[in-house]
């Protein structure tokens, strides 16, 4: 059947009322957003537990109080049925029905339920008329509607099963009590719902200060993601775990930042001091092409341009070793051994260079100097600041390397008597293809010293350059990551 | 929430709403109100009459006398409940302190 405001079968299986595809996600092609939210789950956990710590001290309160007015009762009623029964054992029925009686009499009270009956259910003895319907089990309680002088009230009673097929029913009146715990019922209702809306309110604030916190992350981020290096995650100043979240962050892009500083500096660096090789070689070649009178002059100015292209390459494998070494792979290398062979083999091969310019070298170090680390890597470090030391040496100089064990660590150090470096540059002396004022005439790429500060950096330890007046001080502080104390040194490193 | 831990909330909610806390079954409402019978005009005769006996058998103090006269006193003038608990606390002082 077809016609206006008649749904065909498709279209009705299409249709869903717009809570159902909101609460299940069917239907729609949003994720079920209000579930999947992190902070709806802390702010509904945090409801929960709060709501739940607030029913449990409902309860133990409840149980403390109104629960306590009831076990009071209970153990009224108990030895009130166990004086009656060593009545009735003492005296028998007629002793028994005589202390129901006075007992009556003497309820000042106005609370007790006391009745006696046969096994027929009649009436002995007590303030009841009959035998209530319903208390048929003996350990157990009931709660009697009584009415007293035309008053409703309410009994808590028991059933006590005698020789003989009596009955006794022993009971107190609780009306006040019943009271006093309605009162309290309704009050512990009341603070469960207050609880439940406080539950409910701080939930709210939860997932705002959650939501707050990470959109303040998230924010951050994309900017980062878009371009914006500069941009940092805000602290909020309370030192929680979020500001620390936010730190580390921070530093992670301080370091990010750090890095990309470098490649692009390494990146001009390398257009700006390998051109002038390169272009060198170059115009050598063009200039041998188009002027060489002889093979022999040819030869001389190939010779001269494959020199200027061994420079290039060792400045590219200077850079590559430097890479190699700031990505930490070489760390899964370290080992422990004995740096005094070490320093006396730079020391003597240096010495021999050091000689033809008439330059001291002197090693000073004990017999025995545990290091742990790359032994070949702190090989060439020590070598690069020697290399240095030498180059910049006057002629006659004195160059020292001294090792020494210093808390805990390893301190290699290595003084010149050279012009040294002025101050406003011993902060950029570890930049790549840095070269000072006075050390441009020398020969060099900038990169011993990067090397150095890499080399120093993977092991968690600094290089330091220190004015020696005259001269340079290098220090290089090697802290030592594993005790030494009782384990063997391998004099020869390593690989070998 | 699994079916089984599902199963038994109910079951304890269930429990709470049939027997009520603490597990005390009511007598429902449906059940007659039992009279209690010392609280009624006949009571207090009862009690002025075993306190005329005891009375009998030794003296009574001043303060039984009082209490016992106030007692009816109070009984005939329809405060049955003030009156039976001043003849308690005169049955009270001559007896002694019940033994529970």
């Amino acid at each position: 059947m077809t016609g206006p405001g008649v749904k065909t079968a498709p279209e009705m299986g299409r249709q869903r009322p717009t809570l159902w595809r909101r609460l299940t996600g069917r239907g729609s092609d949003r994720p079920l957003r209000l579930l999947r939210s992190a902070s709806i789950r802390f702010a509904a956990v945090y409801a929960v537990l709060l709501a739940l710590s607030g029913f449990a001290l409902a309860l133990f309160l409840w149980y403390e109080t109104a629960g306590l007015l009831d076990r009071q009762t209970e153990a009224a009623i108990r030895a009130d049925a166990q004086g009656l029964s060593e009545r009735w054992e003492e005296g028998g029925l007629p002793a028994l029905v005589m202390t129901i009686d006075d007992r009556l009499a003497q309820n000042v009270d106005d609370d007790a339920i006391y009745l006696l009956v046969d096994a027929q259910l009649r009436r002995i003895a007590g303030n009841l008329q009959r035998w209530p319907q319903g208390v048929t089990e003996t350990n157990a309680w009931y709660e009697l509607p009584v009415q007293r002088a035309g008053i409703r009230s309410l009994a808590r009673v028991q059933r006590f099963d005698l020789l003989g097929g009596f009955h006794l029913l022993v009971g107190r009146d609780v009306r006040v009590r019943a009271q006093l715990r309605n009162l309290l019922t309704d009050a512990m209702l009341w603070a469960l719902v207050i609880v439940v809306a406080l539950a409910s309110a701080g939930a709210l604030v939860v997932r705002g200060l959650f939501r707050r916190t990470l959109a303040n992350i998230s924010h951050t981020s994309a900017a980062i993601a878009a371009g914006d290096l500069g941009q940092r995650v805000k602290l909020s100043g309370r030192g929680d775990e979020f500001d620390q979240l936010a730190e580390t962050i921070n530093d992670m892009l301080e370091r990010i930042g750090r890095l990309m500083d470098g490649v692009r500096q390494v990146s001009n660096a390398i257009a700006h001091d390998l051109r002038t090789p390169i272009t060198r070689a170059r115009t050598r070649l063009e200039d041998a092409a188009l002027h060489a009178g002889s093979e022999a002059e040819l030869r001389a100015a190939i010779e001269r341009a494959i020199a200027d292209l061994d420079g290039i390459v060792a400045v590219f494998q200077a850079l590559l070793r430097i890479a190699e070494i700031e990505a930490g792979s070489r760390r899964s290398a370290f080992t422990t051994f004995d740096l005094a062979p070490v320093l006396a083999d730079v020391g003597e091969l240096y010495a021999a260079v050091a000689e033809e310019r008439d330059i001291e070298v002197s090693v000073d170090a004990p017999p025995q100097l545990p290091a742990n680390g790359d032994r070949e890597l702190i090989q060439q470090a020590i070598a690069n600041l020697l290399d240095n030391a030498v180059k910049f040496s006057p002629q006659g100089g004195r160059v020292t390397v001294s090792g020494a064990a210093s808390g805990g660590g390893v301190t290699i150090s290595v003084r010149d008597q050279g012009p040294g470096i002025p101050a406003d540059e011993l902060s950029r002396a570890g930049e790549r293809f840095f070269r000072g004022e006075d050390a441009r005439s020398t020969p060099g790429s900038g990169l011993g010293l990067a090397l150095v500060q890499a080399v120093a950096h993977l092991h968690g330890g600094t290089l330091r350059l220190d004015d020696a007046a005259p001269g340079l001080a290098a220090v290089l502080l090697l802290p030592q990551a594993n005790p030494v104390a009782a384990q063997p040194l391998d004099p020869a490193g390593p690989g070998t | 929430m699994n079916a089984m831990a599902r199963a038994a909330s109910l079951a304890v909610l269930g429990s709470f709403v049939a027997l009520g806390p603490f597990g005390v079954p009511l007598v429902n409402g449906q059940t007659p109100v039992e009279q209690v019978t010392t609280d009624t005009p006949e009571y207090c005769l009862h009690l002025l009459q075993r306190l005329r006996q005891i009375e009998q058998t030794r003296p009574a103090p001043k303060d039984v006398s009082y209490l016992s006269d106030e007692g009816k006193l109070m009984c005939d003038h329809g405060q049955i409940r003030a009156g039976i608990t001043r003849l308690r606390r005169a049955m009270q002082i001559m007896l002694g302190p019940a033994e529970r």
